[in-house]
């Protein structure tokens, strides 16, 4: 089981498609960061003055962390990352279910958006494995790094 | 191999692309003040909300939101017909003003949740335009005329999707569009009539 987890292109696949929807999460929310602020404000769990610095930041570091795990910089430290956000949101997403709150889920921007709801809880606990199978077999295959360092065809 | 993650190198990714956001937002044409200013909730004066000639509309503080007084609608020359007042952008309404124009079927409700909240209980009449979803060549929407009267509403007073469909609405045209503050839970409190469909 453990190989099947931790085979290189697997590991490859799941870090494709983790960055793939980071990259693609993220510039639906650059693109309207007004939006994006006012989804942040209807989770009514910040002060509204730090809303739209968060709203500014957080596209971006999810749109770079992203990149960089397609293109194998920073492996860890990206997927350290990325889990971070999932776990984060997870918990906003479970208590504004709690909390009855009938709201844009502001995921992936707010462009065709989805409310908040068991389906987002399922779609954010399938990318965290994911991210916990990248974070925990981390290979340094088909990275930059490994190109650095061993030439393409040693990979 | 196992490696340690390296913190030093997540500082250095979460510096550099905050600043690179900072930027962007800086340079970009829908950018965003850093600091989010207080949203300003245009309530409609009973009198607009019923038609009358009188054209203010009070301002309210919601949730740390300021007070302020502001001119909304705006009348045409001569000011004695009430069809000349307009607004200059949906307007709130409490539900006293709401549970009014139901009762006088001068306006029509739209609830603007997904079919599956719309279809576990309504305001009676009220038809369905769900926010997420909403399409300028909605088949519902041809067969309201521009001029009639709208109440626009969604789950409760912290959903944001019937002030967005009321924006959409009167960026169609729609002159005379109202968002029920309230909404569903507030109506269904009071005990007004609701449907199941």
């Amino acid at each position: 089981m453990k190989e099947i987890i931790s085979n290189k292109y697997l590991l490859l696949v799941s870090r494709l498609v983790l960055g793939f929807i980071f990259i693609y999460a993220a510039v639906e929310k650059i693109a309207d960061p007004s939006g994006f602020a006012d989804s942040i404000y209807n989770y009514k769990i910040l002060p509204p003055y730090f809303i739209n610095i968060i709203a500014i930041v957080i596209p971006w570091i999810e749109f770079i962390a992203g990149l960089f795990l397609i293109f194998g910089v920073a492996i860890k430290e990206n997927a350290f990352i990325i889990n971070t956000f999932l776990v984060l949101f997870l918990f906003l997403i479970t208590i504004s279910l709690f909390r009855g709150l009938n709201i844009d889920c502001g995921c992936f921007g707010t462009v065709g958006g989805e409310s908040v709801g068991i389906k987002k809880i399922i779609e954010d606990v399938l990318l965290l494995l994911l991210g916990i199978q990248i974070y925990y077999f981390d290979s340094k295959s088909f990275s930059i790094n490994s190109i650095k360092t061993n030439g393409i065809k040693n990979q | 191999m196992k490696q340690k993650v390296d913190f030093k190198v997540i500082i250095v990714i979460l510096f550099a692309s905050s600043i690179l956001g900072i930027l962007f937002n800086f340079f970009y044409s829908k950018g965003i003040s850093l600091i989010r200013k207080e949203k300003v909730i245009a309530w409609a004066k009973d009198s607009i909300v019923n038609g009358n000639v009188e054209s203010e509309i009070k301002d309210k503080i919601i949730s740390g939101v300021k007070k302020k007084e502001n001119i909304q609608s705006k009348q045409l020359s001569d000011g004695k017909n009430k069809d000349n007042q307009i607004l200059l952008k949906p307007a709130f309404i409490y539900l006293k003003q709401a549970s009014t124009l139901f009762k006088s079927k001068k306006a029509i409700f739209i609830d603007a949740r997904d079919k599956w909240d719309f279809a576990d209980g309504h305001i009676p009449n009220a038809l369905n335009i769900p926010e997420y979803s909403f399409d300028n060549s909605n088949p519902i929407l041809q067969t309201i005329p521009l001029d009639k009267t709208i109440v626009t509403y969604c789950g409760g007073d912290d959903c944001d999707i019937s002030s967005k469909l009321a924006e959409n609405l009167f960026g169609l045209g729609y002159k005379k569009v109202f968002i029920f503050f309230g909404g569903w839970n507030e109506w269904i409190k009071a005990g007004y009539p609701s449907e199941v469909k």
